[in-house]
């Protein structure tokens, strides 16, 4: 016993040496002066699966590529649903001395008091997806009111007001939470509008366990008019699982990517509609966001990610091999919000 | 007439030089006795020659030919074939007589589609019958694992043989035979002499040895210490080269009186077909001996009496009241102890120290409440050291790298130290050299002394004569004698043990 | 000889150094602060709980699979009792500690009643507990006035997770995490139980070797079972800081535990040369591993190839134990 005491306090002894380094502080100029190569990021990911997160986190490197911040100084981690790994991620990013931290979803719970040591030490943070009603930090949120309510509006006119609905959805996720509650006002409104089954749950392989639990609900509801998928991993279960069973039951649903597109596009898709804001551009605003922060200017506390609905005819009038670009999508593509002249110059520079 | 001369063979491994400077010849169509205590060096002399030890110092010459122990495959190819005592660990279990007869052939060969099951079948009946052994294996096409150990045996012979060995090295052959399947083995070696085969024959028992070899050679810690004509020696000679002193008297004459009270009653136990109503009564301060030969039912009658395994009838009297034991430790409670036979599979912790073998059964004399007290469990461990002069360097020594007979001191040890009146032991001299046999009947009849009962199951009839006071023999699960100290006769206990006679 | 016996006592711990001394070259002023080595800590602090577990299964000769399921229902049902029942937290760790012995019970029963193989007895267990956990919470999380949804609607749960037990896995004690110190205290005392007390020794005999344990009087299946309860509870302290640290019960958490656990286990074999399960080497275990993943973690290498050097560092662990065992 007594080794594992020594081993203890050669680990407090060397901590002692070790000093806190406070982030430098930068301004417009300072990172125009190419102070931009010294600026240190991490983006902190609860999960990396999916075409959603894909495009989100390549929306995120594009924009720090796009400023000029070294491949180098970009530390990324992936906790694959495992909080307490990214508990300890955002520790580990924290101790890596960076000047920004973008994180992507994640739980208040365990990340709050650890998001208060990083806010403390003088680092930008910027979530994605994660409400935490904390100062000093930058929140964005795609619109999940408006996405859960296009889909479901879209799914309550073609059914006239009244369907039996699958609905697939996980708790405990915060844009879950909100798509919820745009369900349950719904409800009340429409009661012609009933929910049969009720499932869902996010693995590391969300599809593949979402079309076996659609396959076993197909038979003990066989009644069921219509899908609501609340993420566009659960669509691509229900889908695969129609497929097997040759039935053709529509299924709306929120997010998208290449891949569902293309699912839709296929004749006779079931999938008929979704409702999605473009997630490569809102990774993009988070750099913009945290970037203005850092240079000691001030950002909007939250911002919105605006929604659109996606229908199967929109998808299929794309032309072969292209995919949602602001030409065929007013919402998609660049924004042109948070650029200020200094970003803009900065952006040119590189 | 070829000979295989080992010249200064050193063998060393950390810590430890097995061989010093060994040197020795064999010669063809004589029988070998390679003898010694145990750690002399025969086993390690045994592995250098088949190849096992590559790093030996010295050489090794067959004829005038110098030839390098490498490996067991070069050796072989030299003519020089060694049957391991674990006999089994060169056969494969699940295949046929003829297939492991046949087995580097059809390992080495590089025309494998060409075997057909008729061929194998009939090559083997041809070796068989070319070293003289279809009686023995007469279905080659019998699983190795449904023959006993001696036709495994012939199956590691008959491969030599085919394979035109010199000479056939034997280590302990028949430490795992019965005493019939040894005089057949006996009987096939006078067969390979005859062929002019040399044999080396490595071996614990004096009586085999004087038995069937012409020349015995003693090692001793490590050492060469001479070879003698069988006709020109006697084994009181040979023992004491293997000890480097006389050995003055093997069983004690330690008096002791066994009183009329009766400590343990068995009446009409059995078990399944291995024991069959047995009764008889166990005496305050008496060595009570157990005879009979391998598969009698000596050791499940102990496992009985002991409650490791549980009788379908009988009862158990001890002391007057009528017993039934769920699992040893209620034996235990009741003061009966087990030193049991296989003393490194059942007896020992091999991993742990001797304090710990020792302190295990001791817990509540070593412990302060639930702690337990490490300086009174070394206390107790240097204590039973001495007592029973265990030979380590410290009693933190890990057991594992004890010699046998110590290794078998630190089981007994364990009881020493409790209260009870009841020892069962079985088979305790079982591969421990003369030295530690001695010691161990001491050690017996001091605790008969000392008024406890012994329970000694032996299959030697010397340690019947020279240390029971009473003997019950078995047969085939029944008890089929009882012989007092004055009526013990050898060609009766032996009778009695082979079926030959009723009473 | 001398030096491989060396190398195979004080491996792991040399080991441990030769990263420190890397990791805090490769990343200066990054890796060596005091904030991240608590950090390594906290991210080993499960493992170790659950480890433990695994290593007094071990030492009684058994071979616990179920630890990961045991710690994930352990937190959920910890979540549960003050989400779904509104219990005080003393209710919130009762109950999974008794989950925990039920366990550890029907472990010992099938492998020492049932005779069945303890990898494979065990590994039924850890999906028996992973179901009850799942349906306990039917598959989903557990966090403080979570939406429920029955067939008759929604409705929000009635309790919250409460602060009292939230300290176990985010309170600290003079800057130093709390769960860190109930780890180290749990270890310490486990450690004098197998190496101080006589059930400790009962223990390391039976696992050492039943059959001379039991015939030296030792009541091998009372021991056993002994064995798989400490096994469980250990997985549901771990389970209960798990929820304590997140704040909520996550389905299937823990199940993640049980390699990292198994691994720190088996590379503790080594430490001090002992060659049997220990609870210091569990630690020391978990420790290299957690220092390695941090400073792998660190060094950007993605979190796919970590896994890559994790089953170097056990295979490592294993080859110089055979080897030694040559």
């Amino acid at each position: 016993m007594k080794k594992i005491l020594v081993i203890l306090s050669i680990f407090l002894l060397l901590a002692v040496f070790a000093t806190g380094a406070f982030a430098a502080k930068y301004s417009p100029d300072s990172l125009l002066g190419g102070g931009v190569k010294n600026v240190k990021v991490a983006l902190v990911n609860e999960f990396t699966l999916g075409q959603w997160q894909a495009q989100y986190i390549s929306g995120v490197l594009s924009m720090f590529n796009d400023v000029g911040i070294p491949q180098s100084n970009i530390f990324i981690t992936d906790a694959k649903f495992d909080r307490a790994k990214m508990i300890s991620d955002l520790k580990t990013a924290i101790a890596k001395n960076v000047d920004i931290i973008i994180i992507n979803h994640g739980a208040a719970e365990g990340l709050k008091p650890i998001i208060q040591d990083a806010v403390n030490k003088g680092i930008v943070v910027v979530t994605v997806d994660l409400a935490l009603g904390m100062d000093k930090v930058v929140e964005t949120n795609q619109d999940d009111y408006l996405l859960a309510y296009y889909s479901l509006m879209n799914l309550i006119q073609d059914f006239g007001g009244k369907a039996k609905i699958g609905v697939v959805w996980v708790g405990g996720f915060t844009p879950m939470e909100k798509r919820r509650k745009i369900l349950d006002l719904l409800l009340g409104e429409f009661p012609g509008i009933q929910v049969v089954a009720n499932y869902g749950r996010a693995t590391q392989n969300t599809v593949g366990d979402t079309m076996e639990q659609t396959l076993a609900v197909l038979k003990a509801h066989p009644e069921i008019d219509a899908f609501w998928a609340s993420w566009d991993q659960f669509a691509q279960g229900v889908y695969n699982a129609l497929k097997q069973t040759g039935k053709k039951i529509p299924i709306y649903s929120i997010d998208i990517s290449p891949e569902d597109i293309s699912m839709m596009r296929e004749k006779g898709s079931p999938w008929v509609a979704t409702a999605a804001a473009d997630p490569y551009e809102l990774g993009r605003i988070d750099v913009r966001l945290a970037l203005i922060e850092l240079a000691g200017e001030k950002a909007p506390k939250f911002y919105l990610h605006p929604a659109v609905l996606i229908t199967q005819d929109m998808v299929r009038k794309l032309p072969e091999g292209k995919y949602l670009s602001k030409k065929y999508v007013s919402a998609w593509g660049e924004s042109g919000k948070f650029w200020p002249e200094w970003l803009k110059k900065l952006a040119k520079k590189k | 007439m070829d000979t295989l001369r080992i010249k200064d063979i050193t063998l060393d491994f950390p810590g430890v030089r097995a061989l010093d400077n060994v040197s020795m010849s064999f010669k063809t169509g004589e029988v070998h006795a390679l003898v010694g205590a145990n750690g002399a060096g025969k086993s390690s002399l045994f592995k250098t020659i088949s190849g096992i030890y590559p790093h030996y110092r010295g050489k090794i010459y067959l004829g005038d030919k110098e030839i390098k122990a490498k490996s067991p495959h070069e050796m072989l190819k030299e003519g020089i074939y060694c049957i391991y005592q674990e006999v089994d660990t060169s056969l494969v279990p699940e295949l046929t007589i003829a297939e492991n007869l046949l087995l580097y052939e059809i390992v080495n060969t590089k025309k494998f589609n060409t075997f057909s099951w008729q061929t194998i079948y009939d090559r083997a009946k041809n070796i068989l019958k070319d070293v003289g052994f279809e009686k023995e294996l007469p279905n080659v096409k019998e699983k190795v694992a449904n023959i006993s150990v001696a036709q495994r045996q012939i199956i590691a012979i008959a491969r030599a043989l085919a394979s035109n060995a010199s000479f056939i090295l034997f280590d302990e052959p028949t430490s795992s035979l019965s005493s019939k399947d040894v005089e057949k083995l006996k009987a096939i070696i006078r067969g390979l002499k005859e062929k002019d085969l040399g044999i080396v024959f490595v071996s614990h028992r004096l009586e085999e040895v004087f038995d069937i070899s012409d020349r015995i050679s003693v090692l001793r810690d490590g050492k060469y210490i001479g070879t003698k004509e069988k006709d020109k020696t006697s084994p009181e000679e040979i023992v004491s080269m293997m000890l480097g002193h006389s050995l003055e008297e093997q069983f004690p004459i330690a008096p002791h009186t066994s009183e009329d009270e009766t400590v343990l009653k068995v009446e009409g136990l059995w078990y399944k077909n291995k024991v069959r109503d047995v009764s008889f009564e166990l005496k305050r301060g008496e060595i009570l001996g157990i005879y009979g030969l391998v598969g009698a039912g000596k050791t499940e009658l102990l496992h009985l009496l002991y409650g490791n395994i549980k009788p379908d009838k009988g009862k158990i009297i001890l002391k007057g009241k009528n017993v039934r034991f769920h699992i040893p430790k209620d034996a235990v409670k009741r003061g009966i102890f087990l030193i049991p036979e296989e003393r490194r599979k059942q007896g020992l912790f091999l991993e742990k120290t001797i304090a710990f073998n020792i302190g295990i059964a001791n817990l509540d004399r070593i412990s302060k409440g639930i702690f337990v007290d490490k300086e009174r469990e070394i206390e107790l461990a240097r204590t039973m050291k001495e007592e029973l002069k265990i030979v380590a360097s410290s009693v933190l020594q890990f057991v594992d790298f004890l010699s046998g007979g110590n290794q078998q001191k630190v089981v007994v040890g364990r009881w020493i130290q409790k209260k009870g009146d009841i020892y069962f032991f079985d088979e305790p001299t079982k591969g421990i050299d003369v030295g530690a046999k001695s010691e161990m009947y001491r050690i017996i009849s001091e605790l008969a002394k000392m008024g406890k009962s012994i329970l000694f199951i032996t299959p030697e009839i010397p340690e019947v004569m020279g240390l029971c006071d009473r003997v019950l023999v078995m047969f085939d699960g029944s008890i089929v004698a009882q012989m007092r100290k004055d009526e013990m006769d050898p060609k009766r206990l032996l009778a009695y043990a082979t079926g030959g006679s009723k009473e | 000889m001398k030096t491989t016996n060396f190398i195979y006592k004080y491996g792991v711990i040399i080991a441990i150094i030769g990263l420190l001394v890397i990791f805090s070259g490769l990343l200066p002023g990054q890796f060596l602060t005091f904030d991240n080595l608590m950090n390594i800590m906290t991210s080993i602090t499960i493992t170790t709980l659950v480890a433990g577990g695994v290593t007094f299964s071990l030492v009684v000769g058994g071979f616990d699979l179920s630890v990961g399921s045991v710690a994930s229902l352990a937190s959920m049902l910890a979540a549960g009792m003050m989400v779904f029942s509104v219990q005080p937290a003393w209710v919130a760790i009762l109950v999974p500690l008794i989950a925990g012995i039920l366990i550890g019970l029907s472990n010992s029963f099938l492998s020492i009643k049932l005779r069945i193989p303890d990898l494979l007895a065990t590994l039924g267990m850890m999906y028996v507990a992973r179901g009850i956990q799942l349906v306990y919470c039917r598959g989903n999380q557990i966090f403080s006035k979570m939406n429920i949804i029955t067939p008759h609607g929604i409705h929000q749960a009635p309790g919250t997770i409460t602060k009292n037990f939230l300290f176990i896995g985010q309170g600290k004690i003079s800057g130093i995490p709390f769960m860190i110190i109930l780890m180290l205290v749990i270890i310490i005392i486990g450690h004098i139980i197998l190496n101080n007390t006589k059930l400790g020794r009962l223990m390391y005999a039976t696992g050492g070797n039943p059959e001379a344990a039991r015939l030296s009087g030792i009541d091998v299946a009372g021991i056993k079972t002994i064995g798989y309860i400490f096994s469980g509870v250990l997985a549901a302290i771990g389970g209960i800081v798990l929820a304590s640290y997140l704040g909520s019960g996550q389905p299937n958490a823990g199940d993640a535990y049980l390699m990292d656990a198994v691994a720190a286990s088996f590379i503790g074999f080594t430490f001090l040369g002992t060659g049997i399960p220990n609870l210091p080497g569990t630690l020391i275990g978990a420790i290299f591993t957690g220092v390695l993943m941090n400073g792998l973690t660190m060094m950007n290498v993605p979190y796919t190839a970590q896994d890559i050097f994790k089953g170097l560092v056990l295979v490592g662990a294993l080859a110089l134990r055979a080897f030694k065992n040559k």
